[in-house]
């Protein structure tokens, strides 16, 4: 019985309990931001801790390029810090980051080359994780930056459609008809790279 | 005979949409008939799957390198420096401009006290003969019996 109770206020508070943590997070990296605005090199250290696995990580996925993409999340956390007085709110740093991130990437791939991409011989499903990998690659640098990004933030990183619309700083709408348009071409290019 | 189907639009985007939301009763039930009847709706929803499940699967999870947050530190303080030098270099440029400005101008002052002072005073003072290293004699000629003496009545080069 007391086990039951134990069990049940346990599921209860857990997620008060990670609220908690969540807004104590919050509070802390605010405060980072704020000694950011002066200067303070130790917490934008911990900003930068905080961040650049997810910086990373979407820099990676959009440009292909895992070299590139560190470049590029270094020069977001630069140009984040650099222009910090433009952001009005504490609280909006991780978005704000986020941002700056996506739209470095887009200039990437905007500045890109077209490529000729010939496909030899894909099989659906037949190589492991490192042909799927060049596969993607492939059929990604058809697409034009807008309809690649919107693709990557949603399919690779899960974000909603709000959090894309945030990212790519457009309205939701224009996420909604741009991830239709990306997902069919996608699908068309995948079955020509496939039928040929 | 080709059987026309209404409503692929329709589906196509629901294939999708299906994905990010949970959708009405009305439109899962509105998909079920039309996979049902439309044979290329059907295929196009399988391809678009695994279209999809290809790509998320080609997502990469890099780790970061080591001495991540000291390399971004490092270009910032070169920036700022950068930045600092870029801030202050056009006043100091204007500063190094002004002081040889002054620099030369004090040298030519220094110089014009070797030069021949002239005050007239009486009719044997009317007359200055100016003359310097290879440059010709130069008189300068006052009118004494004006008011305004400060300036020679007359110049012209000796013969
Ligand atoms: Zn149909």
């Amino acid at each position: 019985m007391y086990n039951v109770l134990g069990n049940v206020a346990a599921s209860f508070f857990q997620p008060r309990i990670v609220a908690g943590g969540a807004a104590e997070a919050a509070i802390r990296e605010r405060q980072w931001v704020c000694r950011c605005r002066e200067g303070d090199e130790t917490a934008m250290t911990a900003l930068i801790s905080r961040h650049r696995g997810r910086l990373v990580r979407t820099a990676t996925n959009l440009l292909r390029d895992r070299h590139e993409a560190e470049d590029v999340s270094q020069d977001a956390f630069l140009k984040a810090f650099r222009e910090i007085q433009k952001l009005r709110d504490d609280r909006a740093f991780s978005g704000y980051l986020y941002r700056i991130c996506v739209r470095l990437c887009m200039d990437r791939l905007r500045s890109r080359r077209p490529e000729v991409v010939e496909f030899d011989s894909i099989q659906p499903h037949s190589g492991g994780a490192v042909e799927d990998r060049v596969v993607v690659e492939r059929l990604l640098t058809q697409l034009p930056a807008e309809l690649r990004t919107t693709l990557v933030l949603r399919e690779m990183e899960q974000l909603s459609y709000e959090e894309v619309a945030e990212a790519m700083h457009v309205p939701v709408g224009t996420v909604r008809s741009r991830l239709h348009t990306a997902r069919e071409r996608f699908r068309k290019l995948w079955i020509e790279a496939v039928a040929e | 005979m080709k059987t026309r189907v209404f409503g692929c639009g329709k589906f196509r985007r629901l294939m999708y949409e299906q994905g990010d939301r949970e959708l009405s009763p009305r439109e899962a039930n509105f998909l079920a008939l039309h996979r049902e009847v439309c044979r290329p709706c059907e295929r196009r929803e399988i391809e678009g799957a695994s279209a999809l499940d290809l790509l998320r699967m080609g997502a990469l999870q890099p780790e970061v390198r080591p001495q991540y947050e000291e390399r971004v530190l490092r270009k910032l303080r070169v920036q700022t420096a950068r930045d600092t030098w870029r801030y202050w270099s056009p006043a100091l440029t204007g500063a190094a401009i002004a002081g040889v400005a002054i620099i030369s101008a004090m040298q030519m002052v220094s110089r014009s006290t070797t030069l021949p002072v002239f005050r007239p005073s009486g009719q044997d003072a009317r007359l200055l003969r100016m003359s310097h290293q290879g440059l010709p004699i130069l008189l300068l000629d006052w009118d004494v019996s004006s008011t305004e003496a400060s300036s020679p009545s007359a110049v012209r080069l000796d013969p």
